[in-house]
């Protein structure tokens, strides 16, 4: 027996004793048997709140209370099914939205890249301050990379074991038969080697590729490309393509799903050094003021962000004596689609509006329900002032009110989440479908991480306590006065709270119209 | 509703009666049942301190959780089973950290409320 028990186990022996050595004192004493009983309880005290309180010593008493309230709660929940049901609804549909476009926005913004080892994957961008007259030239994104600067970087530093330089979305003509529009990328020769994808057949980019400029007319195409345009023809590897007028002899074909490190996939990659040949009439190679290259780096195993820049910013400054009146600012961080500080400055705002949205959703759904369970708690009056009046603390009933609306919000959520996750291809389907038409598709991961989960937690306690809280401090404050008076008519006492009634369904349709308002606007 | 105050005095009480269960055990050198440590403490303070029994039992548990106390069946005097509780080593250790915080408490209240005594004595 643990020591908890047995002190437990003899408590009530012991309190016994006590009494009757107290009762036989005061009989000693003098007294009758009856009032030496009565003395030594007075002198005692309460014996059951000192039972209690000796109880309370040894257990976790909050934990027992909320075990108590979640049971109180699910047989509160059972006995109004219609009420508890549209409860759930609504928070289901507010949830699930918010789940939906999160897990959206989690793919874009926040999901590591889809390559191995991802954690080690670091996107580097610079920022430039001038003094004076600034002339950088800018293909894609400003805060990208030239080739010279690239090849100072990847050779100079000693924090990667790996630094690759890629221009995506180049726009190509392949004629392969019909005449088709495809979106590639130009990487430099370690690309598949630092991102750890392996091409399924063929092989990746070896450094003679990228050895002599405009020479090496190689390319790796996507499974995709190649399901789809060469009917998956295994013999296509050492076979000729034509891109943008140039031949190229297929290498390898890419890994099923692996189609680069863009939010749109790309369907071929040739290497950096074809860059003049794939889109004529423009040589970037050998420009040294010019943003056209994305660098992502692969950490050499224990070096972090914070030991990585110091490294890097020495090989900034060095490249700043070539500019005079440059500033060079190094942005290092994890990896993710979207990681330039140009395009985070668009994403994030953007993202933020739509999350704020279809938060409306969500509150306008919680206020349905608080107004649901204000209803109901005029009919719960007579439990609550009973409880009230035999001596239960209001923090304890608001507790217990709490827990019956976090009960509700949970299930929503989890229900709302369940929904959110299944039909995520839908809804991945409605953002794309409000793009323009030649918009090319994206490959974004909408699956549900540890990320997207913490949300749908988080979002499902913060709707029970905003649609609890309200409801749970008035009707714990009662008007016992009329209760006292017995008018009892005023506290809706006659009511059914069990049946479905239109007023329950309304609130799930005031958030389904306003979650549609959200998505045509 | 009164639970704030009452919450206070339980407190305020916890505390004290803690220390005047380990000094009692400590004086008295020996194992004690719970009626006779209340006893002792209403003599002790010429029953100025009209303890509450009843919290006696909730305090006593608590001290024997931090291991203060010890507890074993006995028998008493006149033949019945009793609990009898004893002080520990540790619980020794703490009673003398409690009596030198409670000492500089009650001197640094008393100074607050004469000040003038200090210098008349």
């Amino acid at each position: 027996m643990t020591r908890r028990k047995r002190m437990l186990a003899d408590l009530e022996q012991d309190i016994r004793d006590h009494l009757e050595r107290e009762t036989q004192d005061n009989i000693d004493r003098g007294m009758s048997a009856e009032d030496a009983r009565y003395a030594a309880l007075r002198k005692f005290g309460n014996v059951a709140r000192v039972k209690e309180e000796t109880w309370e010593v040894w257990n976790v008493v909050w934990l027992q209370q909320l075990i108590q309230d979640v049971r109180f709660g699910i047989r509160t929940l059972l006995r109004s099914p219609g009420l508890t049901v549209a409860a759930i609804m609504a928070i289901a549909l507010g949830i699930g939205i918010n789940v939906g476009i999160f897990s959206v926005l989690n793919g874009v913004a926040l999901r590591l890249l889809p390559v191995p080892r991802a954690q080690e994957m670091v996107s580097v961008n610079q920022i430039f301050r001038y003094q004076g007259r600034a002339y950088r030239q800018i293909h894609n994104d400003g805060s990208w990379f030239s080739y010279p600067e690239y090849q100072d970087y990847r050779d100079h530093n000693h924090v990667f074991s790996g630094l690759v330089a890629y221009e995506p979305y180049v726009e190509a003509t392949l004629r392969e038969g019909d005449v088709r529009q495809v979106l590639g990328t130009a990487a430099s020769c370690n690309y598949f080697d630092v991102l750890i994808e392996h091409p399924a057949r063929g092989r990746g980019f070896v450094d003679a590729d990228c050895a002599s400029r405009g020479a090496n007319a190689v390319v790796v195409v996507s499974d995709d490309l190649w399901r789809g345009k060469f009917a998956a023809d295994p013999s296509l590897i050492g076979k000729k393509i034509v891109l943008n007028q140039t031949a190229y002899t297929v290498v390898g074909i890419a890994r099923p799903g692996f189609t680069g490190t863009e939010p749109i996939p790309s369907a071929f990659w040739v290497p950096v050094t074809m860059q003049p040949a794939l889109e004529p009439g423009t040589n970037r190679l050998p420009e040294d003021d010019m943003s056209w290259l994305a660098l992502l780096g692969r950490t050499q195993p224990g070096v972090t962000m914070q030991e990585a820049r110091p490294d890097l910013s020495v090989i900034a400054g060095r490249i700043d004596q070539r500019h005079p009146g440059r500033t060079t600012l190094l942005a290092i961080r994890a990896a993710t689609f979207f990681s330039s500080p140009e395009q985070r400055s668009f994403v994030i705002p953007a993202a933020s509006v739509v999350l704020a949205a279809f938060a409306l959703v969500l509150l306008i759904a919680c206020a349905n329900v608080a107004n649901l369970l204000l209803a109901r708690a005029s009919v719960r009056q007579r439990e609550i002032a009973l409880r009230l009046s035999l001596g239960a603390g209001r923090w304890r009933l608001v507790r217990q009110l709490l827990t019956e609306s976090l009960l509700l919000s949970l299930m929503g959520g989890a229900l709302g989440s369940v929904l959110a996750f299944w039909s995520f291809a839908r809804i991945m389907q409605l953002v794309t479908s409000h793009l323009p038409h030649d918009f090319p598709p994206f490959a974004l991961n909408v699956a549900p991480d540890l990320r997207v989960l913490a949300y749908a937690l988080v979002l499902s306690l913060l709707a029970g306590i905003v649609f609890g809280l309200v409801p749970a401090l008035r009707s714990s404050r009662p008007d016992l006065n009329g209760l006292i008076k017995g008018d009892g008519t005023s506290l809706g006492a006659g009511r059914k709270s069990g049946r479905l009634r239109w007023g329950h369904w309304r609130c799930c349709s005031v958030p389904l119209a306003s979650m549609e308002w959200c998505l045509s606007a | 509703m009164s639970t704030g105050e009452q919450d206070e005095r339980i407190e305020l009480l916890q505390g004290t009666l803690d220390l005047l269960i380990l000094r009692t055990l400590q004086r008295e050198r020996g194992p004690m049942h719970g009626h006779a440590i209340a006893k002792a403490i209403e003599f002790r303070s010429d029953d100025v301190l009209q303890v509450e029994q009843g919290s006696l039992y909730p305090a006593l548990h608590r001290l024997i959780k931090r291991r203060w106390i010890s507890a074993e069946a006995g028998t008493s005097e006149n033949n019945r089973r009793a609990k009898f509780y004893s002080l520990t080593a540790k619980g020794r250790r703490q009673l003398a950290v409690e009596t030198g915080k409670w000492d500089k408490l009650a001197r640094a209240i008393a100074q607050i409320l004469r000040p003038g005594e200090r210098e008349e004595v």
